[in-house]
């Protein structure tokens, strides 16, 4: 009968005996899953904490750069130093190195206001290497300060060096005011997910400002990955910040993306020649595609061919970038990186010449498609190449040989190169494991639900034991009745 | 044991207040004496107040009066009230919150949070404990069980309420309620007749096949199950267990068999409302066997009595479909909830699961009301006359027979 408990004798203890076992193992499983997950989570903040050890140990009691590492010049080691400490604040988001950040930017900015090693105006030839680094080293240091902080001392600074560095170029998009704003908006969508709103109007008025020819620059390819990077970007943090987006951009950015996108995605070839550009390419299709979801059903055509394009270059370049249980080094001009090495004084031919590195920019990437990709196969792919770099980087107390040793100023690139690797790791990673549903908490410690839940849950177990409820005794009423009443 | 009494509930509900009111208090305390910008850095004795008058106190609160209203009459099950009372609490301020577009509620969010995270368990839980106590004594006593006077309405006013969690989206609980109706009419027209087939097998041929060792006997009163909380609750779990139990078997199978692929979308979210209709469908169209056919070899009191091992029997198939749905709901589901929706990512699975469930058992919830409000005594007269016109129903032996 049904109003009886189900079960009055005990189940047959095999059968208990099972689901006990497979209870056990299903949530050990899963435990130890979210607890690998943890772990490896923790590895990369203990690697950061030991790099910002580091940091701390080449810095003078005025927060400048110690004289080892300065190099020709002071300003540059000092925004190094910042800049990593910069990377170790995100990833971390401890309260110490935001107090190091603040310091060493006033620091920077003193000194960019007092113009010690910086040229404002004409760079001579001879100078024009070592202004260039500099200039790129600061104005990303102040990028990373102002999206920080919202700091106006160091956006003023920030402003006047870019100016400085395109009278000295010439205008393009990659060095524009827009593409500097935009970068420090993406600090502020990471830590606070809204970026300012007149910093993007301002990038928006820059864009829309300029001629068209100058802003495509003749079809030149890599302005045009750039320029698409550009606009996609501001489409996704203009939706993170809930602002509007005007239709000029998205036009503009429709324009672009077909450019950009291959046509066809089934013949998407990498050899190891082309490794760096494919890699910041898929970097560009990642956003066209995040940038595509955003405006919705009306792209859905460029938004899933960005996304497909993007899962076959990825593909390709895993095969380049892995092998087996170790990484593959390529070859990379030392023009890209010499900036961020502070010993390294640059000659026109030392920076042409081709030195081996590792990528790490790849698994970011990777990390990324991960949460954006539909297929499970592919994304847990993906997901199996981030881990692995991560584990791979871990490994050492905070430093891995990214570039090789004989290389001057190498110990401070691979430990700049692992911070900013973790800890944009780690973001991208959080962003991927809370970017489905979660409640908000209500209250704060739900103390009576938690309460009542427990109670609930040993009453059940004492119904399953068979311990809560006596069985019923129906038969034998008439007679009880007569005792009892 | 002890039982709920009235004094004990009216002392809780008391305290509760107490309880509210200095949280309340101290609130208001605090907020003068600290200003905004200290309040970060003091977050524990800003927060105690707030657990005070929105958790804790309301908690107490629904200890009192769910201890009281179960003990106004302790065996006539007065337990109920609280129990539905909780339910509808909870699933009341969902949709009104839900409901609530401008935002104008949101202000009073300690209010609404309280009712529903600490003041619906609080009650739901004192009444399934007050319950127990009762039960308990009850049965030591060997009294028999009793029923709420009016419990059927109060059955009928739950089924509504949990009808009302999806009331912010229309849609749904329309297509709901024509998917209980569609199960509700399967079952109406179809159970006397399948269960009466797979009873005694489809011709008369193997009917004279069974007859040759069973003789099929009436041997207690044929009775519906009366309209109870517990017996709708416990008869909705076979329907629901096995649309779900199915639905997870086919998302299983689709990882092997690529025509089934295209029944899942991809996506956390998508593929727990897939597997939701999957199984309401499911429900509706398979679940006959589960359900009223099993329900109706209980209730009719039908026994086989096998000749040769000179034993009685009960109708077997409906043992075996307990089996299954057992085993179904207790490893298959959760296993394959984990494994094949969410990899792992425990805090959503846990909140998906929670509302996959709610909704499954919602719909078989109703179902079971429905049927054996409209459609149980009628289907057992036609099922023992269907017995009867194919002669197979042996008059038992004097005294097995217990009444007409």
């Amino acid at each position: 009968m049904m109003n009886k408990p189900r079960k009055i004798n005990r189940p047959p203890i095999q059968r208990t005996l099972t689901i006990t076992i497979l209870t056990i193992l299903f949530l050990t499983n899963t435990l130890t899953m979210a607890y690998a997950q943890e772990d490896i989570r923790l590895r990369a903040i203990e690697v950061l904490q030991t790099n910002f050890e580091y940091v701390k140990k080449n810095l003078t009691p005025s927060y400048e750069a110690v004289e080892e590492l300065s190099g020709y010049s002071k300003l540059r080691a000092t925004a190094l130093l910042g800049l990593m400490t910069a990377y170790i604040y995100l990833g971390t988001q401890l309260a110490e190195p935001l107090q190091y950040l603040n310091k060493i930017a006033e620091r920077v900015n003193q000194m960019v206001e007092e113009q010690s090693g910086i040229i404002f105006g004409r760079w001579s030839k001879e100078d024009f290497l070592k202004q260039l680094a500099i200039h790129r080293v600061t104005i990303e240091f102040l990028e990373a300060h102002y999206g920080i902080t919202r700091d106006e001392r160091s956006r003023a600074n920030l402003m006047k060096l870019v100016d400085n560095r395109i009278s000295n170029l010439g205008w393009s998009i990659g060095v524009s005011r827009a593409y500097s704003l935009l970068s420090a908006s993406s600090y502020a969508v990471m830590l606070y997910g809204k970026a300012e709103e007149p910093d993007l109007r301002e990038v928006e008025a820059e864009i829309l400002n300029t001629e068209f020819e100058k802003l495509v620059k003749e079809t030149d390819l890599f302005n045009l990955l750039v320029l698409s990077y550009v606009l996609s970007n501001l489409i996704r943090y203009s939706a993170e910040s809930q602002t509007f987006i005007r239709n000029e951009i998205i036009v503009l950015w429709n324009v672009t993306s077909f450019y950009v996108l291959p046509a066809d995605v089934g013949r998407i070839k990498v050899n190891a020649d082309v490794y760096e550009t494919a890699v910041i390419t898929l970097g560009v299709y990642l956003t066209i595609h995040e940038a595509g979801k955003i405006l919705g059903e009306e792209y859905r055509g460029i938004s899933e061919r960005s996304l497909k394009s993007s899962e076959q270059l990825a593909k390709e370049l895993i095969r380049l970038w892995r092998s087996d249980n170790s990484l593959t080094r390529h070859l990379t001009q030392l023009f890209t990186i010499y900036s961020y090495l502070p010993t390294l004084e640059p000659s026109t031919d030392i920076i042409n010449k081709r030195i081996p590195v590792y990528d790490v920019l790849l698994p970011l990437l990777l990390e990324r498609l991960t949460r954006l990709t539909t297929n499970e196969d592919l994304s847990r792919l993906f997901a199996d190449n981030s881990v692995f770099a991560v584990k791979l980087l871990t490994s050492g107390d905070g430093y891995y040989p990214i570039v090789e040793e004989f290389i001057e100023g190498a110990e401070f690139f691979n430990r700049f190169a692992i911070s900013q690797f973790l800890s944009l790791w780690l973001v991208e990673q959080s962003k991927r494991i809370t970017s489905q549903i979660i409640p908000e908490p209500p209250i704060a410690y739900y103390i009576s639900l938690l309460s009542s839940l427990i109670v609930l849950g040993v009453l059940t177990l004492l119904y399953r034991m068979g311990k809560l409820l006596p069985p019923e005794v129906r038969e034998e009423w008439p007679s009880r009745r007569l005792d009892w009443g | 044991m002890a039982q709920p009494s009235p004094r004990l509930g009216l002392i809780l509900t008391l305290v509760g207040f107490i309880v509210i009111a200095v949280g309340l208090a101290a609130n208001a305390v605090i907020t003068d004496a600290i200003d905004a910008e200290t309040l970060q850095a003091q977050s524990i004795i800003t927060l105690l107040p707030l657990v005070l008058y929105s958790d804790i106190g309301v908690g107490i609160l629904g200890w009192g009066i769910g201890l009281y209203l179960s003990s106004l009459n302790p065996l006539s099950r007065t337990y109920l009230y609280p129990i539905v009372l909780g339910v509808g609490i909870f699933i009341l301020v969902q949709s009104l919150l839900l409901l609530d577009t401008s935002g104008i509620l949101y202000a009073y969010v300690d209010f609404f949070w309280g009712l529903q995270f600490a003041l619906a368990p609080s009650l739901i839980t004192s009444g399934i404990v007050s319950g127990v106590l009762v039960e308990r004594r009850r049965r030591l006593a060997g009294i028999p069980e009793p029923s709420l006077r009016h419990e059927k309405i109060l059955v009928m006013i739950l089924a509504l309420i949990l009808l009302l969690y999806y009331i912010p989206a229309p849609t749904i609980v329309l297509r709901m309620i024509a998917l209980i109706l569609a199960t509700w009419l399967i079952w109406h027209f179809l159970s006397p007749y399948v269960a009466s087939v797979i009873l005694l097998g489809m011709s008369s041929k193997s009917l004279k096949n069974k007859q040759s060792r069973y003789d099929f006997m009436i041997v207690e009163k044929p009775r519906p199950e009366p309209i109870t909380l517990s017996n709708i609750i416990s008869r909705a779990y076979y329907p629901a267990a096995f649309g779900v139990g199915l639905a997870f078997t086919l998302l299983n199978l689709s990882q092997y068999i690529p025509e089934l692929a295209g029944l899942f979308r991809e996506g956390m979210l998508e593929r727990t409302a897939d597997i939701v209709w999957i199984s309401l469908i499911i429900m509706a169209v398979g679940s006959i066997y589960v359900g009223p056919v099993a329900w109706i070899f209980d209730d009719a009191g039908v026994r086989l009595y096998d000749r040769l091992r000179r034993v009685m029997l009960k109708p077997q198939l409906a043992r075996f479909a307990d089996e299954l749905v057992e085993l179904y709901s207790f490893i298959q589901v959760p296993l394959s909830f984990f494994v094949g929706i969410s990899i792992g990512r425990l805090a959503e699975s846990i909140f998906l699961a929670a509302v996959l469930i709610y909704t499954i058992f919602m719909a078989a919830f109703i179902v079971t009301l429905l049927y054996a409000l409209l459609s149980s005594e009628k289907h057992l007269y036609r099922f023992i006359q269907i017995l009867h016109s194919r002669g197979a129903l042996k008059p038992p032996e004097k005294g097995l027979y217990v009444g007409t």
